[in-house]
């Protein structure tokens, strides 16, 4: 669809006022400039509430209904502030979009859509700025480090394998100091997805592009494509023989597929749930939320563990593995209170299971935080039991939480293992579990 | 002062009603034509426009929300600006973005025929959005009414920018689904 016919259409896309009112909420109001005159050449500024214009109109003898346009409460006298157009430094953000308009050959920027994302990519504490032109096939990411438009330090380019690097979304390994990318190409005929493992080299400090994950699909029928499938993995330069559909690169429980990062794009979960619950699958997919992975029945292969939104029938924890023939297979539910957190309870909402291990003990665990009645609450650290029959229990093995007490008043507590602890002891032990 | 009260102002002729719009909903006007045109001078010369339509229309319109109205004035306005070209070009047109986005859910039709049957799409999609969960309705009227970026709605609703996408992503599917179930897909 042309561009004028996209916009004839947009422009008559009518909702409901309370869809308006909805969406834009309450705000405070706030004076808003009017300016008079051609915006191209000199702008005259205005500075004053459009009500005083009025009046300044209607003694100057204009009537506001006979007001042009653009000069509302215009008032050729008094009023006006005359700005003259000043030539303003270019930022660093301008002259990093002109070296790649330059670097794209092309002669103006006109027409070119920019895309631009500050990330620490390098984890030195500092920003670099990642450019790049959506639509220019084959140009990639473009990496500039600094903030002083005279002094940009160029960090290089990666992507460039891909055709159009359009649907970007990263993922940094803090731990690990790797980052991640996921670039989609989505139009209505397929999908492609694939992701990247972004590195440096020291000695010339650019960047490297190296394939880490890869997942192409088509989307004829409109379903989310298959299972992510593993083609290499790394443990910091060395690389690691695939073992099944979740790999782990090694023990350490720092490595997983932490590339897999949007559920939408690359898992789908076939047959299992949706024979469980008669439900369609594609229903399913778009109930998932998020998900995370850890080894939980230390077989040395990553499962997947997928939270779902809020439903009737899909509310929890679900778990999925790679079996024998490494097909997906789903394991079961693990069963939790309250909502999901990181190690902070105050980060609420977003699920993560960690692997601890510490003294020989190997297991997996996740957080809660269960809200109860009358400013009540539990936190809770949940170690993930696997039984022999391969069903999931939880143990809240660090809790602490605000209960009400028989005289109406509230009280904190805080228990490891059962047993009452003060806030400082809590604090040491639930610091080996809190997301660093 | 309700919106009632203002109307009755601009029943009157009362300029302090345009003051009073201004100061209460001239922010959001500003931020719509600012997503759309992105130059400030632009901004302000279309949120003008937009208070000078609502003076001249009410009376006899009387609309049952004044944020709603200008909101609704200010984008079209907007809208006419970007068409004409009397913005600036941006070097990031996010607006071309949206269009394109926009896009995924319609079916893809140059056929001038075809006008009444976009018509109705946006009619039943308006229609849909009246069925789903309010913070998907709110992102999807804020994107593709009020010509939002991904990250300011995300700052603005205290979401993660990948949530965001990701109930853009379920609305758009859910909405060309429920189109092909009405048939607007033969």
């Amino acid at each position: 669809m042309k561009k004028d016919e996209l916009l004839d259409l947009v422009s008559e896309l009518k909702v409901d006022d309370a869809f308006v009112d909805e969406a834009l909420g309450e705000q405070d109001g706030a004076p808003v400039r009017v300016y008079a005159g051609s915006s191209k050449k000199s702008p005259m500024r205005i500075v004053a509430p459009i009500a005083a214009c009025l009046a300044v109109a209607a003694a100057a003898g204009f009537l506001v209904v006979n007001v042009n346009r653009g000069k509302f409460g215009f008032s050729p006298a008094a009023s006006i502030e005359e700005s003259s157009e000043v030539d303003e430094p270019k930022t660093f953000l301008e002259k990093c979009k002109d070296i790649v308009t330059a670097e794209c050959k092309l002669d103006s920027r006109d027409n070119v859509v920019f895309t631009t994302e500050y990330c620490d990519i390098d984890f030195d504490g500092e920003d670099e700025l990642l450019v790049y032109p959506k639509l220019i096939k084959g140009f990639g990411v473009r990496v500039f480090k600094g903030s002083d438009p005279d002094n940009i330090q160029d960090l290089g380019t990666f992507g460039t394998e891909a055709d159009f690097v359009q649907g970007f979304f990263y993922y940094t390994n803090k731990v690990m100091k790797t980052f991640y990318y996921y670039n989609v190409d989505n139009t209505p005929e397929s999908y492609a997805a694939s992701i990247h493992e972004v590195s440096f080299d020291k000695d010339t400090n650019k960047v490297k592009d190296e394939t880490f994950l890869k997942y192409v699909t088509t989307r004829s029928d409109d379903t989310l494509p298959a299972a992510l499938i593993s083609e290499k993995a790394y443990c910091y330069d060395e690389e690691i023989p695939v073992e099944g559909l979740f790999a782990r690169a090694n023990s350490t429980p720092l490595i997983s597929i932490a590339s897999v990062s949007d559920w939408d794009g690359m898992l789908e979960f076939d047959g299992a749930l949706a024979e469980k619950y008669n439900m369609p699958v594609s229903d399913i997919n778009s109930l998932a939320h998020s998900y995370s992975v850890a080894d939980v029945n230390n077989d040395g292969k990553d499962e997947v563990f997928i939270r779902f939104d809020d439903s009737e029938q899909l509310r929890g924890l679900y778990v999925f593995g790679a079996n024998a023939d490494n097909e997906v297979e789903f394991m079961g539910e693990v069963p939790h209170e309250g909502e999901f957190g990181y190690g902070n309870p105050a980060l609420i909402n977003d699920m993560h299971v960690h692997k601890f291990n510490e003294d020989n003990e190997s297991y997996c665990y996740f957080v809660t935080v269960d809200h109860k009645e009358d400013g009540c609450w539990e936190g809770a650290v949940n170690k993930i039991i696997v039984n022999e029959d391969g069903t999931f229990d939880i143990e809240k093995i660090v809790v602490n939480g605000q209960e009400k007490l028989d005289d109406g008043s509230t009280k904190r507590y805080y228990r490891v293992n059962g047993e009452e602890v003060s806030g400082d002891e809590f604090d040491v032990i639930f610091g080996k579990y809190a997301r660093k | 002062m309700t919106d009632s009260e203002i109307i009755e102002l601009f029943n009157e002729r009362d300029e302090q009603a345009i003051s009073l719009v201004q100061n209460a909903y001239g922010k959001y006007c500003e931020k719509i034509a600012r997503n759309v045109l992105g130059d400030e001078a632009e901004v302000g010369e279309c949120v003008n426009d937009a208070l000078l339509k609502a003076w001249e229309s009410i009376p006899p319109e009387r609309p049952q929300s004044l944020r709603a109205y200008l909101a609704a004035i200010t984008r079209n306005n907007a809208i006419s600006r970007y068409r004409r070209g009397v913005t600036k070009k941006r070097e990031n047109d996010s607006t071309a973005l949206v269009l394109e986005d926009f896009a995924e859910m319609l079916p893809a039709s140059t056929n001038v025929e075809k006008t009444a049957e976009h018509r109705a799409i946006l009619e039943e999609i308006n229609r849909f959005l009246g069925g789903i969960a309010s913070v998907n309705r709110v992102v999807f009227v804020l994107r593709y009414y009020c010509f939002e970026s991904v990250p300011d709605i995300a700052a603005r609703l205290g979401m993660s920018k990948k949530s965001v996408s990701a109930a853009l992503y379920r609305t758009k599917k859910q909405i060309r689904k429920h189109l092909e179930k009405e048939g607007y897909y033969l």
